[in-house]
């Protein structure tokens, strides 16, 4: 375990914030599995645990979204492929206007130009077949929510099987407002990784948003966050 | 040039918005819309006025203009997206005939062919320098992937449409939004131009050749030589594209 006076000043606040997201996240999550749980029967398919879940679910993301005004988007998304059951079923909902929200489509047709094909990539991947929370991005959601955003993920189980992840997006622009003040405790220069190395947040102009960076710039230690899941780490200079 | 934007902010009727008055019913709306993206009027990227203010353009109830919009939907040429920067907008332009090329090819010339080359290759080469340096996890597996749908495809429509997924795709694994709607943009103006007429199985080969160094200089994250063969590749395109024009065109 670090101690404080090893690491930075930058390092508590930054872990605390992710791990009130991923808490918080985390709890959402729990809500989505009971009342799917409550719902359903074990030998539904995740269409009809879709169809059981989704008033409550609307209600569970407004009020998700109405605590956390930097969210872009939540919700569950299922894995169509468990269990073979055919094309993807997806319960999202961004911000809209001052306090609104809508549920968003995806391109759930395989055999369209826009498919989206999500089983595929590494927001959904991680989470529901390791089971680790996990974040993704920065990434260009083409095809999906179109935007600029950083997505974070937990597994989702009902009747004791993985049935998709629960997650929510940040633009990577409002992720900055969030972490840049905590960053700039640092006292100097610093960066936040995401799992690949790719820069999260800088408060240095020579870093930015989406560049990897796989060594230790000279001038820079690297300081893992306390956390199992996500892995992240912060580079400050000094 | 009228373009939606325009058309939204000052009230000025869409093109082909008065041929489709009248009795039109919701296929024809769609129709006259598709044919508006065929010939550059509207381009891909752009945004559409509100269902209202297009329903007054064509003069047609706004349930029918709906079902104009969904029928374009349901083509894969619009989509509506939701949320704060929600719309309804173009996406594809429907893949022009063989005589809509022939007839694009000789209404422009060389110089302006030459000059959608440049502009292409400037996006083109900074989006590869970009991606060697952004890429991350198995992204480069989706790109081999897309790469592969070029090869495999059977007609030069297929063809385009493959080779533009996987110049946008890079342009994903770029990071960078605005180059990625640039990218879009030139795509759907310039992979029909240089497909159509070319010898089909020669472009298939060099186009996949060009792809694989590009890919290589991506995974092995050398943004230099990844701008580098993404420029060579794009000047390839380019002159296919001029001698198209030179081919059929032999009275310039």
């Amino acid at each position: 375990m670090t101690t404080h006076d090893e690491s930075t000043a930058a390092l508590e606040p930054i872990t605390a914030w992710f791990t009130r997201a991923f808490a918080e996240l985390d709890a959402m999550n729990r809500d989505f599995c009971q009342l799917l749980e409550e719902a359903t029967g074990v030998d539904d398919d995740v269409a009809r645990l879709a169809k059981a879940g989704r008033d409550g679910f609307t209600e569970r993301v407004r009020v998700f979204l109405r605590e956390h005004p930097r969210i872009n988007g939540a919700g569950l998304i299922f894995s169509r492929s468990a269990r073979g059951e055919g094309k993807g079923v997806t319960e999202w909902w961004v911000r809209d206007g001052a306090d609104g929200m809508t549920r968003y489509q995806f391109g759930v047709n395989p055999l369209g130009q826009r498919f989206y094909d999500y089983e595929k990539l590494e927001w959904f991947t991680v989470s529901v077949s390791s089971g680790r929370p996990w974040l993704t991005g920065p990434y260009i959601d083409y095809l999906g929510v179109e935007e600029y955003i950083v997505t974070m993920t937990v597994r989702s189980e009902v009747h004791g099987r993985a049935v998709g992840v629960t997650g929510c997006d940040i633009r990577v622009s409002d992720l900055e407002r969030e972490l840049l003040p905590l960053l700039r405790l640092a006292g100097g220069p610093a960066l936040l990784l995401n799992p690949h190395d790719g820069v999260l947040v800088s408060s240095s102009s020579r870093f930015s948003a989406g560049d990897v960076v796989h060594d230790v710039p000279a001038g820079f230690r690297r300081v893992a966050l306390p956390l199992a899941n996500p892995p992240l780490t912060l580079l400050v200079s000094g | 040039m009228p373009t939606v934007s325009d058309a939204a902010q000052g009230g000025a009727p869409l093109p082909f918005a008065e041929e489709a008055s009248g009795s039109a019913s919701g296929a024809a709306v769609a129709d006259r819309i598709a044919s508006s993206i065929s010939l550059g009027l509207l381009s891909v990227g752009e945004r559409l006025p509100t269902e209202i203010e297009l329903a007054q353009q064509f003069g047609v109830a706004v349930n029918t203009l709906r079902k104009g919009l969904a029928e374009l939907r349901d083509r894969e040429i619009v989509v509506t997206r939701r949320g704060r920067t929600g719309g309804t907008f173009i996406v594809k332009a429907p893949f022009p005939s063989p005589e809509e090329v022939r007839e694009r090819l000789r209404d422009t010339s060389l110089v302006d062919l030459r000059d959608l080359r440049d502009e292409h290759v400037a996006v083109g080469s900074a989006i590869a320098r970009l991606a060697a340096t952004r890429v991350w996890g198995g992204s480069i597996v989706r790109l081999e992937e897309l790469a592969a749908r070029v090869s495999a495809a059977r007609t030069p429509a297929e063809a385009a449409s493959a080779d533009s997924r996987f110049h946008i795709e890079l342009a994903v694994l770029a990071q960078s939004p605005r180059l990625l709607r640039s990218e879009i943009r030139i795509q759907s103006e310039i992979a029909p131009l240089h497909w159509t007429f070319s010898d089909f199985e020669q472009t298939q080969t060099i186009v996949a050749s060009d792809h694989h160094d590009v890919i290589r200089a991506v995974m092995e994250e050398d943004g230099g030589r990844a701008s580098l063969a993404m420029s060579e590749h794009l000047q390839h395109d380019g002159v296919r594209m001029m001698d198209a024009k030179l081919s059929i065109d032999p009275d310039l």
